[in-house]
C-alpha cells in the first residue's frame, strides 16, 4: 500500500516541498530510503521504528520502501522522521487516509516524541497544504508565514490520538509579541557630537559607516547604539530575517517575528565561510545574510582577514550573496548596512598629537593592504574619532536619547521610502541625479573640492547620496545647497593609510 | 667629474671599496698612498696592503673575497648605469679640505648629468623625520622649491616625509634652461646606487636621477643595511653650506646629523614647532640648545650669505600665499582659533566649537580646505597657513 505525505527540506535560507512516499508490500522484510537522503536522514529509519515500538503501534513486517521526492534535491537532517513516520502508519493501516491532508514537519525521538527543527519558518512558507502539523517547539515560528492552520504536537501518539478524532487538535497558546529596545541608549553618549551626527545620518540614509580612532575613542559605544535609532521593519522585511534566522537555527523573539533590524558584530577571528554562508554539509547563512535588512558591525575591521573583507564587497553592491557548492548552490539575502571600527594603524595611535605610534613602515603597509581602498571607498560616512578626556565628560549634559533621534530618522526613511528604495543607499546614480539636484553654490564647492584633489568622481557621488540623507532629515524637497554637501564631505574623512608622506607630499 | 679616472683605477677603487670590512678608514689610508692599482694587486695576491696595518687572517679572507672579484667587470656594471666615481681632491669631490676624516676618499654617482657633480652653490641641506606631520611636508615641499627656484643645490637623503617632500618640491622647478654643471636636486643615499629603498621611493628616485643626481659610498648591491643610514649624514653634511632641520622626533636620525653639521661649523637652522607636537620635540630642543630659529625662507638665505638672491622662477607652490591674509567669514575665523597648529578631528573640533552649528562648522571647513588653509590627512584636519 502507498501513502504520500507532504513535508520540506531546507536548501540555505529556502524551504523545497518534498513528498515522502511510503510504499508498504509483501516481501522479504526490510525498510529502504531512496531519493538522496544524506547521513542524518538515512538515520530516520532506526530512530522512526523505536518511536513506532514505544507508542505501541506496529513495525511492517513487510517489504518498505521510502522515497523522497524529488529526487535530485538532498534532503539534510531529521526533520522527515515525522512524515515518514506517518506515511509508514498510514500504508500500514494503522491510520487512516485522512491523515495525509496535513504537512509534517519534526524528528523523532525513539520515545515517539516530536522535537523541533530547524528553518520551522522557510519549511512552513514553502509548504502548500493549509494544515501542518509541528513540533510544539516549533509553534510559533510555524505560525510566522500566517498561511496554515498549525497543529502542534508533543508526540507521535497524541497525532495518532488527534487524527482518528480520539483527541482535539491543540491550538498554539498565543505570546505577546514583545519589542525588545537594546539596552544602551544614545543619551549614554557625552560630547561627540559630529560621530554622534554620523550615526544619525547613517541610519537615515542606511549608508554604510567607518569609524576610525585609536583605542579608547568610543567607536564600538558609538556603533552599538545604531540599532536602537533604527525603526521597526515592515512586515515584508521582518518576515524575510525571520526566515534567515530561522533557517540558521538562530533564536527567535517570543513573539516569533523578528521586528526590530538585526544587528551582527562578528568577532574578527570569524572563519570566511561564517561570514558570508555556505559550509560543506548544510548551506547555512553567514554573518552577512543575518544581518539582511540590519546592522552588520565589524568592531577592529583592520584585525579581520583581508579575504573575508573583500568577500564583502560583491554582497554589498548586489544586496546578495550566491554560495555555490558541488552539490547545490543557494541564494541569500544579504542587503545589509556595513559599519566597521577600526584603528588608524596597529598600534592605534598613529597621527595622535599626544601619543606617538610605534608602528614600523612595514607594518602600516600591511594594515593598509588589509583594508583595501574598493572597501574604504564603500563607506559613505567616515569619521575619525578621538578619546574624549575625562574633564570634559563630567561636564556635558547628557546627548539626546536614542527614541528622539529615532524619530527623525524614522521620517527620513519615509522620505527614502516614498522614491520606492527601503534606503537612500540603495538609489542608482540615474535615481539620485533625477531626484536630487545642485544649487549653484553647492556646485561650485564641489568643483573648487575637485580642483583642490579633494574629491574623485567616485567620491562625489557618494557625497550626494550623503547630501540627499541629510536634506531628507531635514525635510527638504531635494535641492542640495551648501549646507548640505559641506556637511556630507565634512562626515567623509579622507582615509588613505600608509600614504602619509610617501613620496608626494 | 671634471678629471676622468682611468678604468683601471676606477676599477681599482670599485674592487677595494668591495672588500669586506673595508671601510673609509682604510680607504682613506689608500687615497693617502695615492696608488690604489698596486694596493688592490697586493691585496689580491694575499700580501701586506702598504697603506694600513692588517693581521695574516683578514689577509686571507680578502684573498678569498678578492678572488670573486673581477675589477673590469664592476667597472662594465657601473659604468652601464652612468655611474661615475670622484676621488677626494676632485673639484667636484664634496669638502676640499686634505683631511677631513667624515668624507669617504671615494664617491659613486648617478644622475642626469655628466660630468655631474659640480653642484649649484650654495647648496642646502633639508633634513627631518620619516614621520612627518603635514606641516612638516608642506614646508620641507616648500622650502624645497623656494631654494631650487633660486638656483640652489638642494640635498636631502630620499628617506620617507621630510626628505621626499624636500626633493619633491625641488623637482617641481624642473630643469633650468642654460644651467651648465649645477645640479639642483642631490640625493645621498645608504645603499647601492642601484638598491632603492625605500621601495616606496621608487619613482621618487628615478626622478631625482632623472632630474639631478644620487650619490652613494657604496658599491652596486649594497643592501641599506642600518648602520649605513647615520654613516651617510656625514656625506650629507659635508656637501651643504646650510642645514635645515624641518621636523625631527626627540630621538630622532636628524639630531644626528645635525650634530655633525654643527662640529663641522656648517650652519644648521632648526623649525620651531608647537611644543606639544611629537614631530617637533627635536628641533624645539634643537632652538633650546642654541640652534639658529629658521622662521621662514628667508633665514634659510641668510644663513647662506643669498639674502638678496633673485628668484628664478616666479612661480610659487601651487596655491602658497594665494589666500594668506584674505578675509574668512566668522565662523571660519571660530574654526581657525580653535584648530591652532596641531592637528584635529572633525568631531573635536565640533565638540570644541560648541557655538557653531555642525552645518555653519560644515560650511566653514569646506572653505579653509578648498583653499588650503587647512588640510585633511587620514581624518585628522591641520592648519597649515
Amino acid at each position: 500500500m502507498l501513502a504520500i505525505v507532504r513535508s520540506a527540506t531546507l536548501l540555505g535560507v529556502r524551504g523545497t516541498p518534498v513528498t515522502v512516499e511510503v510504499h508498504v508490500s509483501p516481501g522479504v522484510p526490510g525498510f529502504t530510503i531512496v531519493g538522496l537522503p544524506d547521513t542524518s536522514c538515512r538515520e530516520a529509519r532506526d530512530r522512526v521504528r523505536a518511536a513506532l515500538l514505544s507508542t505501541k503501534l506496529k513495525w511492517p513486517d513487510q517489504r518498505t520502501t521510502v522515497n523522497l521526492a524529488p529526487s535530485g534535491v538532498r534532503k539534510v537532517g531529521a526533520g522527515l522522521d515525522l512524515a515518514i513516520a506517518v506515511g509508514v502508519l498510514v500504508a500500514t493501516g494503522q491510520l487512516p487516509e485522512s491523515a495525509l491532508e496535513h504537512a509534517y514537519l519534526g524528528e523523532l525521538g525513539l520515545d515517539g516524541a516530536v522535537r523541533p527543527v530547524v528553518g520551522a519558518v522557510p519549511l512552513a512558507a514553502a509548504l502548500e497544504s493549509t494544515e501542518l502539523v509541528v513540533a510544539e517547539g516549533n509553534a510559533v515560528e510555524a505560525e510566522v508565514i500566517g498561511r496554515h492552520r498549525v497543529h502542534p504536537v508533543r508526540s507521535l501518539g497524541e497525532i495518532v490520538a488527534c487524527v482518528t478524532g480520539a483527541e482535539p487538535w491543540s491550538t498554539p497558546s498565543p505570546v505577546a509579541a514583545t519589542d525588545p529596545r537594546p539596552a544602551s541608549d544614545l543619551s549614554d553618549v557625552r560630547g561627540n557630537r559630529m560621530a554622534r551626527f554620523a550615526l544619525e545620518v547613517a541610519a537615515a540614509g542606511g549608508h554604510h559607516l567607518l569609524y576610525v580612532g585609536p583605542p579608547g575613542a568610543g567607536k564600538t559605544m558609538l556603533a552599538e547604539r545604531l540599532p536602537g535609532i533604527l525603526g521597526p521593519l515592515d512586515d515584508d522585511d521582518a518576515i524575510e530575517v525571520t526566515t534567515v534566522h530561522s533557517a540558521a537555527g538562530e533564536p527567535l523573539p517570543p513573539g516569533g517575528l523578528i521586528r526590530t533590524p538585526p544587528f551582527r558584530s562578528p568577532h574578527h577571528t570569524v572563519s570566511h565561510v561564517a561570514l558570508v554562508g555556505g559550509g560543506s554539509h548544510v548551506l547555512k547563512p553567514g554573518e552577512i545574510s543575518l544581518a539582511h535588512c540590519g546592522v552588520l558591525f565589524l568592531d577592529e575591521m583592520g584585525e579581520f582577514g583581508a579575504v573575508s573583507l573583500d568577500a564583502l564587497r560583491q554582497p554589498l553592491e548586489s544586496g546578495l550573496v550566491r554560495i555555490s557548492r558541488a552539490h547545490a548552490t543557494a541564494v541569500m539575502p544579504a542587503s545589509f548596512q556595513l559599519v566597521g571600527s577600526m584603528n588608524p594603524c596597529p598600534c592605534g595611535f598613529a597621527g595622535s598629537a599626544s601619543t606617538s605610534c610605534r608602528c614600523t613602515g612595514a607594518a602600516l603597509g600591511r594594515y593598509a593592504r588589509r583594508v583595501s581602498g574598493p572597501l574604504l571607498d564603500r563607506f559613505d560616512i567616515r569619521l575619525r574619532v578621538e578619546p574624549t578626556d575625562g574633564a570634559q565628560l563630567l561636564g556635558v549634559v547628557p546627548g539626546e536619547s536614542s527614541a528622539a533621534v529615532a524619530a527623525r530618522v524614522v521620517a527620513a526613511r519615509q522620505r527614502a521610502a516614498a522614491r520606492g528604495v527601503p534606503s537612500n543607499r540603495m538609489l542608482s546614480t540615474r535615481r539620485l541625479d533625477s531626484v536630487a539636484t545642485l544649487d549653484t553654490p553647492a556646485r561650485r564647492l564641489l568643483h573648487d573640492a575637485i580642483a583642490a584633489g579633494r574629491l574623485s568622481g567616485r567620491g562625489l557621488r557618494r557625497i550626494k547620496l550623503v547630501a540627499l540623507t541629510l536634506d531628507d532629515l531635514r525635510g527638504g524637497d531635494g535641492r542640495l545647497d551648501v549646507d548640505v554637501i559641506a556637511q556630507a564631505m565634512a562626515l567623509r574623512a579622507d582615509l588613505r593609510f600608509g600614504e602619509v608622506g610617501v613620496g608626494a607630499a | 667629474m671634471s678629471e676622468s679616472l682611468d678604468p683601471t683605477t676606477f676599477g681599482a677603487w670599485l674592487a677595494l671599496m668591495s672588500l669586506p670590512s673595508m671601510g673609509p678608514r682604510r680607504l682613506w689610508d689608500v687615497a693617502a698612498l695615492g696608488d690604489p692599482t698596486s694596493e688592490w694587486e697586493r691585496l689580491r695576491s694575499g700580501a701586506a696592503p702598504t697603506a694600513f696595518e692588517s693581521v695574516a687572517e683578514q689577509r686571507s679572507s680578502w684573498r678569498a673575497a678578492a678572488e670573486a672579484l673581477d675589477a673590469p667587470a664592476l667597472v662594465a656594471a657601473h659604468s652601464a648605469l652612468g655611474i661615475v666615481a670622484t676621488v677626494h681632491g676632485d673639484v667636484a669631490h664634496p669638502s676640499l679640505e686634505v683631511h677631513d676624516p667624515h668624507v669617504p676618499p671615494v664617491l659613486l654617482w648617478r644622475g642626469s648629468v655628466s660630468p655631474p657633480v659640480a653642484a649649484a652653490r650654495p647648496t642646502v641641506g633639508i633634513i627631518g623625520t620619516r614621520r612627518a606631520s603635514r606641516y612638516g611636508i608642506e614646508l620641507a615641499r616648500e622650502f624645497g622649491h623656494e631654494l631650487a627656484a633660486r638656483g640652489c643645490g638642494v640635498v636631502s637623503g630620499l628617506a620617507l616625509g621630510i626628505d621626499a617632500a624636500a626633493h619633491r618640491g625641488a623637482l617641481e622647478v624642473g630643469v633650468p634652461p642654460n644651467e651648465s654643471g649645477g645640479v639642483r636636486v642631490l640625493g645621498v643615499v645608504g645603499s647601492g646606487l642601484d638598491v632603492v629603498y625605500p621601495k616606496g621611493n621608487r619613482s621618487l628616485w628615478a626622478d631625482v636621477t632623472a632630474q639631478g643626481v644620487i650619490c652613494s659610498e657604496y658599491p652596486l648591491g649594497t643592501p641599506p643595511t642600518a648602520w649605513r643610514f647615520p654613516a651617510r649624514n656625514r656625506i650629507l653634511v659635508a656637501m651643504c653650506d646650510a642645514i635645515v632641520v624641518i621636523e625631527s622626533h626627540a630621538k630622532g636620525g636628524s639630531l644626528i646629523t645635525a650634530g655633525i653639521a654643527g662640529a663641522r661649523g656648517v650652519p644648521v637652522l632648526a623649525v620651531p614647532g608647537a611644543i606639544r607636537s611629537a614631530g617637533s620635540v627635536g628641533t624645539n630642543r634643537l632652538i633650546a640648545d642654541g640652534c639658529q630659529p629658521c622662521l621662514g625662507i628667508d633665514d634659510v638665505l641668510d644663513a647662506i650669505g643669498w639674502s638678496s638672491a633673485p628668484t628664478l622662477s616666479l612661480a610659487g607652490p601651487a596655491g602658497a600665499g594665494a589666500l594668506t591674509g584674505a578675509t574668512h567669514s566668522a565662523a571660519a575665523v571660530t574654526l581657525l582659533d580653535e584648530l591652532g597648529w596641531s592637528p584635529r578631528t572633525v568631531d573635536e573640533l565640533a565638540d570644541a566649537c560648541p557655538s557653531l552649528s555642525l552645518t555653519d562648522m560644515s560650511v566653514a571647513l569646506a572653505e579653509l580646505l578648498n583653499h588650503g588653509i587647512v588640510v585633511e590627512t587620514d581624518g585628522r584636519l591641520e592648519r597649515v597657513r
